[in-house]
């Protein structure tokens, strides 16, 4: 088979060992690369039980055959381990450049185990892999480890934790290429706790392809899509994902004030249409994508930097009742160098803010303090004071005052930007996420309010799951080859399955495609019913279920959890309490679990 | 008149974020406003039809533009017109 890279590398940091062995190809048949491979391979590493911040849990980074192919998006990279923030399974994905590298070192799979007894990093040339001190690195900024590395924008690569890792915060993202992330659930805490400060890889290593013919076909009829599409050849490259802000504004979704209003009087002055004309610099891209969403905005405190996108706007923004387009920016880049998870920090300070103003707890942090967004995240990092309550996440953190209530979370993640109350489809994809809450695991967005690829009424809650479902499993399957979801709004699901035959030379339909992704959905769920997680933690936070939305269009509904929940889990092929059967785990060759 | 909001591109290509012009109909407002601003119309309409994914709001509600173009339009209403947008 090609595409694939046949090898696992294998480090134990306890002992210091550096293994290498094939990787198992029935197993990179059924899950392909990146997430699906990632979550198969945590299932036989990280029993039941494990602490996730002990030397038992598993970092597994994971590419897939598209990987560094060249094909349109094909720089992304995958993350597995178990979740510190909510003890679930884990998989967090990021772009850039260092995945594409990764793949260049001749490996699919690096599993860093242990714990170091001081700081080290580890460096990958090759196919030689060496662990090196890091005492000098340790304590230092993402930006500057990465410059001490010899970070080469597409000759050498580093992947690293900054002081929030370093200091276990529980939202702690692991960072590649200076300014990109694989952030949510708190994979920065795993590798922190490892004492592992940064991986760096260079490889020369070249991708081959079963059907080079078919394969450049495909490439060039996605480049003519992603330049027909006005999504991928215009709004994103103009406005960036900030164009959401007003949209998600006007039909009363936008989480306000901790979720308090589901509208925010200041969304135009931190839109993506006011970041173009103020403080935007110009557009970028990771390797291998001309869709150009990235930002690079310019700010006298910051100068020139990545972002910021609309989820850490929003959490930034509206979640903590701030209009100030540059406090935002300048947020975004200390997380981005602290390396903490945006939507996280932001949604995490935003409950700060509303155990503040109800007396909970006794500090300055008050809804529209922008002027403490930079100091707080210092604080979260190092921490400090209310700080080291904060760098637990906002679940630990409500819970410890005496308001759990007061995190807008679901299973410990903090919800990204969209007011379920405002698009109920979307609540129930948020509930049955198995990370947490999760956007970015399907989104009902498209459905609901944008009409890709049509319009479906948002309120309406029957009939509902189906395309949960179906937004689930494709989601699950892109994570798993591992593409950009940005290019399935110009690309259908299709082409990608076309791709994966032309590169592996095994043939994938597009139903293929996709029941990998529902494989994937089913094992992570069985991982967390392993864990001890029950259909009581597919759920909602109380606010979102029992307080009418107050603001707009959205006045007056909450989310109708509980229908939606028995007909998706009816749809799924699972029990009335939500365990896949094991009809449907022999249906997806899992009935080894 | 109705009040109407412009997003993305349609704010740079008419250089205005908002305007009030008259219509019975979303279909009549949306005439009214290519006949005012012709560079609009290639970001709304593909050979006389609403270019797919534009979307409309009336007060907030998001319209089916295969149903909704005839929907009549009060003097109250707030309508937002945005371009083929995406994010995550």
């Amino acid at each position: 088979m090609t595409g694939w890279n046949e090898k696992i590398l294998d480090i134990d940091l306890t002992t210091g060992s550096i293994k290498t062995y094939p990787l198992d190809m029935t197993m990179a048949r059924l899950f392909v690369g990146g997430r699906g491979l990632g979550v198969r391979l945590l299932w036989d590493l990280v029993g039941p039980g494990v602490d996730p911040l002990s030397p038992e849990n598993v970092l597994i980074f994971t590419n897939g055959p598209l990987t560094g192919t060249a094909y349109q998006t094909s720089n992304r990279f995958s993350v597995s381990t178990k979740s510190p923030l909510t003890g679930t399974i884990l998989d967090a994905n990021s772009g850039g450049f260092w995945g594409m590298q990764f793949k260049r070192t001749g490996y699919a799979v690096l599993i860093v185990r242990g714990k170091a007894e001081k700081p080290v990093y580890i460096e990958i040339k090759d196919e030689k892999a060496e662990i090196h001190d890091a005492s000098h690195l340790w304590g230092l900024h993402v930006s500057e480890t990465t410059s001490r590395l010899g970070q080469d924008r597409n000759r050498r690569n580093v992947l690293c934790v900054g002081p929030a890792g370093e200091n276990l915060s529980r939202i702690a993202a692991i960072m590649n290429d200076g300014q990109r992330a694989l952030a949510r659930g708190g994979p920065g805490a795993v590798m922190g706790s490892k004492n592992l400060k940064a991986i760096v890889v260079e490889g020369s290593g070249k991708t081959e392809v079963a059907d080079p013919e078919q394969y450049k076909f495909m490439t060039y009829e996605t480049k003519k899509l992603l330049a027909a599409s006005p999504l991928t050849s215009q709004a994103l490259p103009e406005f960036g994902t900030v164009v959401m802000m007003n949209l998600v504004n006007n039909v009363g979704a936008l989480a306000t004030r901790n979720h308090q209003h589901n509208m925010f009087e200041g969304a135009e002055a931190i839109s993506g249409e006011t970041l173009s004309e103020t403080y935007l610099v110009k557009s970028d891209a990771c390797w291998a994508c001309p869709i150009h969403c990235t930002r690079i905005s310019k700010t006298e405190k910051t100068g020139e930097v990545e972002g910021p996108e609309f989820q850490t706007t929003w959490a930034f923004g509206a979640q903590c009742g701030i209009a100030d387009l540059e406090a935002i920016i300048e947020a975004n880049f200390l997380c981005n160098d602290l390396g903490f998870d945006t939507i996280s920090a932001g949604s995490t300070i935003g409950c700060a803010m509303e155990l503040s103003e109800r007396g909970y707890v006794d500090s300055d942090l008050r809804f529209g303090r922008a002027d403490l967004l930079a100091p707080t995240l210092e604080d979260m990092a190092y921490r400090r004071g209310l700080g080291a309550d904060m760098a637990e996440g906002s679940w630990r953190l409500a819970t410890t005052y005496g308001a759990p209530e007061l995190s807008m979370s679901v299973k410990g993640l903090e919800m990204p930007a969209y007011d379920p109350r405002g698009m109920q489809g979307q609540g129930l994809l948020l509930a049955t996420s198995n990370r947490g809450a999760c956007h970015m695991r399907g989104n009902m967005l498209g459905l609901e309010v944008l009409g890709l690829p049509k319009l479906i009424d948002r309120f309406q809650v029957q009939g509902k799951s189906s395309y949960v479902i179906l937004n689930q499993n494709s989601s699950a399957a892109i994570d798993s080859l591992v593409l950009c979801k940005f290019a399935s709004m110009g690309v259908a699901d299709e082409y990608f399955a076309r791709t994966l035959t032309a590169v592996t030379g095994i043939p994938y339909a597009t139903g293929d495609m996709i029941r990998v992704g529902e494989r994937v959905w089913n094992l992570e769920r069985m991982y967390n019913l392993r864990e001890g997680f029950t259909c009581k933690d597919d759920t909602l936070p109380t606010r979102l279920l029992h307080e009418p939305a107050p603001d707009g269009p959205t006045k007056g509904w909450v989310v109708q959890l509980e229908p939606m929940l028995k007909e998706y889990y009816r749809a799924r092929g699972w029990d009335s309490n939500g365990v896949p059967t094991p009809k449907k785990l022999a249906e997806l060759e899992l009935q080894e679990l | 008149m109705a009040l109407i909001k412009l997003y993305a591109i349609l704010r740079t290509a008419s250089g205005k974020k908002e305007l009030t012009l008259p219509g019975e109909s979303i279909q009549e407002v949306l005439g009214n406003i290519c006949r005012e601003y012709p560079g609009l119309v290639r970001f709304l309409f593909e050979e006389e039809k609403l270019r797919p994914r534009v979307i409309l709001t009336v007060n907030g509600q998001t319209l089916d533009p295969a149903t909704g173009l005839n929907q009549s339009v009060s003097e109250q209403d707030q309508i937002g017109i945005f371009p083929p947008v995406a994010g995550g």
